[in-house]
């Protein structure tokens, strides 16, 4: 019988909230293989197969139409394909993985409010020393897409795998673009938030795989789970 | 030789060798860091990205003018050592969504560095452009041409009251940028409050200014890291603040500059160069040996092609996409709109310094032309 598959983030306080929200709707996850298992089932919804994963293969598998349903970051989703909503539908936003996508530059930077002072800094240092402004990011096509909005054209984007935050002392990059829940990260390493520089407000939400398998069955299965979870 | 893009192409390639040069097989994997540095983030969603067993980032070519200027860059013995090259193969780059074609085509192209005659060589460049493009059959093209030198000139040595002759001087080449600071200088741009802090920078000198924003980092504890100094924030703090104190600029001259910024007539070309004349004119700017310059160009062109000036007509400026091209710059179509260019080419007399960190110059002109177009494909 075909089932509906739904992942769920697989460890952390990511897999703590989503366990809360369910259990919120009266709903219990029961993890098969026990802690470290990576499957589990969902109480009263036997047509339902959980898939625990981390929340950037969930992600990718929603985009890729492998699983049915997911709950990921919209960061994520949105980071890794131009064309999201052709692929996915977001059913809720569920309030936690609270976490902004911002542009930010050194504190000292007093010239530098707004991204119209950023694309204005960029082409002065292009033209001062022939090379373009570097921002460090690991959200490269989000990015490119908000730079080219705000008419900043003489960037170059400097892929950072991690500690992004710290790039601008290190000397790797003029400015960043990172994820950020309050802001401390970025205040500790003296960096301040531009006032327009908000790239994404990104939470956790739940999913809908616009080319995952869907069929009548499995279109009834998740009628009812979005009705237990009273999304309907 | 590519045998299998056809006859059509055959015969462009033939063409195009006709006008001399020796072939020269050009680098297909380049240092990523390096094509974005010069051709900007934008071309980024469109490369395709290599890693090296040393962990260096690459990318496949997406053009051959960018590989041409890095191997005379690495071979060239001298600044403006004179070289003619064609060069023909697949370059790669991604579509952009609800295109379709294959993310791998192939250029043909020639590439001229070193020229002492610049004239000679953009016409030498735009001529052979054409009889590639009519060797494949390709009739009733509409043809483009532009000068990215023009602005960057004209602002340098208009008459432009203080601060908006430097403000517009310092982004004169960059299309997006200069119709910015021009509404900004126009008051037609967003407006702003200033603090006190910068009112009170905008009227110091630059030592003083300088050593007020120290204070000022210092007391609040800001920190500056990187490459951007303190000279960079406090000069750009007082030109920002006096540039939202200024007088606009005269409507006269901001009238005036948006019409060179956005001349783009579908009439004569003589008309639309007499009009820049003109209009620089209005700005105190005599541009006398520029019409020249264009004058030769363009009967050299007549005399051995008039055809091609039958639906040419003249921008001020290079589109933004090619903003390498610092002088002469061309493209022919099919269509009118110019969205799909058969061919493109244009003088870029800075790249080779840029792509060498300085170590090279080169005075250099080039074209491509894309036979997966011909027959408006």
């Amino acid at each position: 019988m075909a089932s509906v598959t739904l992942a769920l983030p697989s460890k952390g306080r990511l897999k703590e909230q989503c366990e809360a929200w369910l259990a919120k709707k009266g709903l219990v996850l029961r993890q098969t293989g026990g802690e470290r298992g990576y499957s589990a089932t969902l109480d009263g919804f036997d047509d339902v197969q959980i898939r625990l994963a981390s929340a950037s293969e969930i992600g990718k598998a929603l985009l890729a139409g492998e699983i049915h349903l997911g709950i990921t970051g919209e960061d994520i989703v949105r980071e890794a394909a131009s064309d999201v909503f052709d692929r996915l539908t977001i059913e809720a936003r569920l309030g936690f993985g609270r976490a902004d996508v911002v542009v930010a530059v050194p504190n000292g930077w007093i010239d530098v409010e707004t991204m119209a002072d950023l694309a204005e800094v960029a082409t002065d240092m292009r033209r001062q020393t022939g090379r373009r402004f570097r921002i460090a990011t690991k959200f490269t096509r989000l990015t490119a897409q908000f730079m080219r909005e705000h008419h900043v054209a003489d960037h170059r984007i400097v892929d950072s795998a991690g500690a992004t935050e710290g790039a601008p002392a290190a000397g790797i990059a003029e400015a960043i673009v990172d994820i950020t829940t309050s802001g401390a990260t970025l205040t500790a390493n003296a960096l301040k938030i531009l006032d327009d520089g908000v790239i994404l407000k990104s939470e956790s939400c739940l999913m809908r795989s616009t080319l995952a398998d869907w069929n009548d069955q499995t279109r009834a299965t998740a009628a009812q789970l979005f009705k237990r979870l009273g999304l309907v | 030789m590519n045998q299998e893009t056809g006859p059509k192409m055959q015969a462009a390639w033939a063409a195009l060798k006709a006008r001399g040069g020796q072939e020269v097989a050009l680098p297909t994997l380049l240092p990523a860091a390096l094509v974005l540095e010069l051709a900007g983030e934008d071309v980024r969603p469109r490369l395709y990205f290599a890693s090296g067993p040393d962990g260096a980032e690459l990318c496949l070519r997406a053009d051959l003018t960018i590989p041409a200027a890095l191997h005379y860059a690495q071979v060239a013995g001298s600044d403006h050592e004179p070289a003619a090259w064609v060069c023909e193969g697949k370059v790669f780059r991604a579509p952009k969504p609800g295109e379709d074609r294959a993310p791998e085509f192939v250029q043909i192209g020639l590439e001229r560095f070193g020229d002492s005659d610049r004239i000679e060589a953009d016409v030498t460049v735009f001529l052979a452009a054409w009889e590639a493009c009519q060797a494949a059959g390709e009739r009733n093209l509409f043809v483009r041409l532009c000068d990215g030198g023009l602005l960057p000139h004209i602002i340098a040595k208009a008459d432009l009251p203080e601060p908006w002759g430097q403000a517009l001087g310092e982004v004169a080449s960059h299309k997006s940028a200069l119709k910015r600071v021009l509404a900004q200088a126009t008051g037609t741009g967003p407006s702003r409050q200033i603090s006190a802090l910068e009112r009170t920078i905008a009227e110091l000198d630059p030592e003083r200014a300088r050593s007020t924003v120290a204070e000022v980092l210092s007391l609040a504890n800001l920190s500056l890291p990187g490459n951007r100094q303190l000279a960079h924030v406090a000069d750009r703090l007082a030109a920002r603040a006096k540039r939202a104190i200024a007088e606009p600029l005269a409507p006269t001259l901001a009238e005036t500059l948006s019409k060179l910024i956005h001349l783009s007539s579908q009439g004569s070309l003589t008309a639309s160069l007499d009009e820049c004349v003109t209009l620089a004119a209005k700005l105190g700017v005599d541009l006398m040996d520029w019409r020249q310059a264009w004058t030769l160009r363009l009967d050299r062109i007549q005399q051995e092609a008039p055809e091609a000036l039958t639906h040419a007509h003249f921008e001020a400026l290079s589109p933004e996409a090619f903003d390498y091209y610092d002088g002469m710059a061309f493209d022919f179509a099919v269509d009118p709109g110019f969205a799909r260019p058969v061919a493109t080419g244009g003088r870029y007399d800075t790249l080779v310094g840029e792509i060498s960190s300085g170590t090279r110059q080169a005075r250099a002109v080039g074209c491509v032309i894309r036979p997966a177009r011909f027959g408006g494909h």
